[in-house]
């Protein structure tokens, strides 16, 4: 048995190789981290529900099914945290918005279906903005308190990035996975658009809604998604590809990747940043990867725009009810926008929707020669918590529901982690998950954020 | 000012049609609600206008 002060240390690979072989108890790893998220709760407040009920008795279940030689999941005995807009049976899913606080779901979404199915523990509902817009919440970065966490998954990125859990579900829009990834230390996966279902997850804007895990390691985002992807009917945009064997794929040695830098990112990044990519791509060809210069097909600038257009248009459709209803429990920034979005005219969301479709396809082209293009995760390091920070670096692979991937590689001098971000092919999260393996062990971080609580 | 496809426009134009057309869907006593959105959607509208398509191009 591990000593019980490294229990939160396991990533969810370790801690289901640990549980199969009867070496770690699920009943003593979720206590293990049940305490620590009490711990944490007055200064990081990452989770609005934790269901500690529920965990135990899903854990002590887990131990039984051990005891009886049940056939185990890929999860078996590993705790999780699901965003507060995926619905979980028996609780709430309120969205950061008043109104719902008492909505308590019938039914699991499918994310949080397949992973029960897989044995994982739900241990409870993590912080969201509200309705996963563009307000901050009330979590607070663990590597610093006066830095906003991101958003719109700020709690699922604090708890793991402060290791309260080694998994929890997120969602993206515009950069919602891989930026409070970024700015927490974790690794953030959001998979092609279709990849996972959407059914039972609140939605903010339909057709750049994307969910998808965050996690410690490349291995255990592998592991989430192969429990998490696959065709679903209860989802019209859910794709029917067949669901690779990503954790297989892992498990041989890749060679060194060939990497398109994205160079007009690093010149819109801030001083730092733009530095630390620069010496990320100087390591990875030192380490024997590709790594070839590249543009855009089109101005940058009308990536935004068409994302912009598109998800005022979706938002505001999504709200017209419940806005035209009783606006006043929105909060101000997705107040504005939702508002705002349902006097856009026609022809801006049907003119951008052509213009992402040829946006999709020159960038398609791009992609071809490379198995990943490498770019900062976002253009700074987390501001302070007036704002979620920046999406723009995050929001064109939203927008053409590209699989991208952001990496923790390094720390400042002030204390607060640096990511990159690689980007990969539709529906090639085998390659993406491969070289970002591969990026991973060169980069070797092993950084944590400081506990003042 | 109207918020039809006119490529000539400015952001500024756009700015004012886009609070005008708010102020017609939720009155002026709303106007504040909305004003901090108006800005980047009119940069977006206007951004989205100067991409030429023709009829035949892509379709959404």
């Amino acid at each position: 048995m591990p000593d019980m002060t490294a229990l939160h240390d396991l990533t969810a690979a370790q801690a289901a190789r640990l549980i199969r072989e009867r070496a770690l108890s699920p009943v003593e790893l979720v206590d293990a981290l049940l305490a620590r998220i009490e711990r944490s709760q007055p200064h990081l407040k990452t989770f609005v529900t934790v269901d500690a009920e529920g965990a135990r008795l899903a854990a002590r279940a887990a131990e039984q099914a051990l005891t009886d030689g049940s056939n185990l999941g890929p999860l078996h005995g590993v705790p999780f945290a699901a965003k507060d807009i995926y619905h979980a049976a028996g609780l709430p899913t309120t969205a950061g918005y008043a109104p719902l606080a008492n909505a308590v779901a019938a039914a699991d979404s499918f994310t949080v279906g397949r992973l029960k199915a897989a044995g994982a523990i739900l241990l409870g509902k993590t912080v969201t903005t509200q309705f996963a817009s563009a307000d901050p919440s009330p979590t607070v970065n663990p590597w610093r308190a006066d830095r906003t966490p991101g958003g719109s998954s700020s709690g699922t990125g604090a708890s793991v990035g402060a290791r309260l859990l080694p998994v929890a579900l997120g969602t993206q829009t515009g950069g919602s996975i891989l930026r409070p990834a970024a700015y927490n230390g974790a690794v953030g996966l959001k998979p092609t658009y279709g990849r996972v279902s959407r059914q039972g997850i609140l939605p903010l804007a339909w057709s750049l809604d994307h969910a998808g895990p965050i996690a410690r390691t490349v291995e255990d985002a592998a592991l989430v998604l192969g429990v998490i992807a696959g065709h679903d009917p209860r989802d019209p945009q859910s794709l029917a590809a067949s669901v690779p064997d990503y954790r297989a794929a892992l498990a041989t040695p890749s060679a060194p990747p060939r990497l398109g830098l994205l160079t007009e990112f690093l010149d819109l990044a801030e001083p730092d940043v733009r530095a630390h990519t620069r010496s990320v791509a100087t390591r990875l060809q030192a380490a024997g990867a590709a790594v070839e210069p590249v543009t855009l097909p089109a101005p940058f600038d009308l990536y935004l725009a068409v994302h912009t257009v598109t998800n005022l248009s979706e938002a505001a459709t999504v709200h017209a009810s419940w806005l035209a209803r009783d606006r006043s429990a929105y909060s101000p920034r997705i107040r504005s926008t939702t508002m705002l979005g349902g006097v856009l005219p026609d022809w801006a969301y049907l003119h951008a929707q052509r213009l992402r479709r040829r946006l999709a396809a020159q960038t398609a082209t791009l992609m071809a020669d490379f198995d990943a293009l490498l770019l900062p995760t976002a253009s700074n390091l987390p501001p302070d918590p007036a704002t979620t920070g920046d999406p723009s670096f995050q929001a064109p692979w939203s927008l053409l529901g590209l699989p991208s991937i952001s990496l923790p590689s390094g720390v400042s001098n002030d204390g607060l982690p640096f990511a990159v971000q690689l980007v990969s092919r539709h529906l090639d999260e085998r390659t993406l998950l491969r070289t970002a393996q591969w990026v991973e062990r060169v980069l070797a971080f092993s950084a944590r954020p400081p506990e003042r609580w | 000012m109207t918020l039809r496809h006119d490529p000539t426009g400015t952001t500024a134009d756009l700015e004012a049609a886009l609070a005008a057309a708010a102020e017609a869907a939720w009155g002026v006593e709303a106007l504040p609600e909305v004003q901090r959105a108006i800005p980047s959607a009119a940069s977006a509208l206007w951004r989205i206008s100067q991409e030429p398509l023709d009829p035949t191009d892509v379709e959404p």
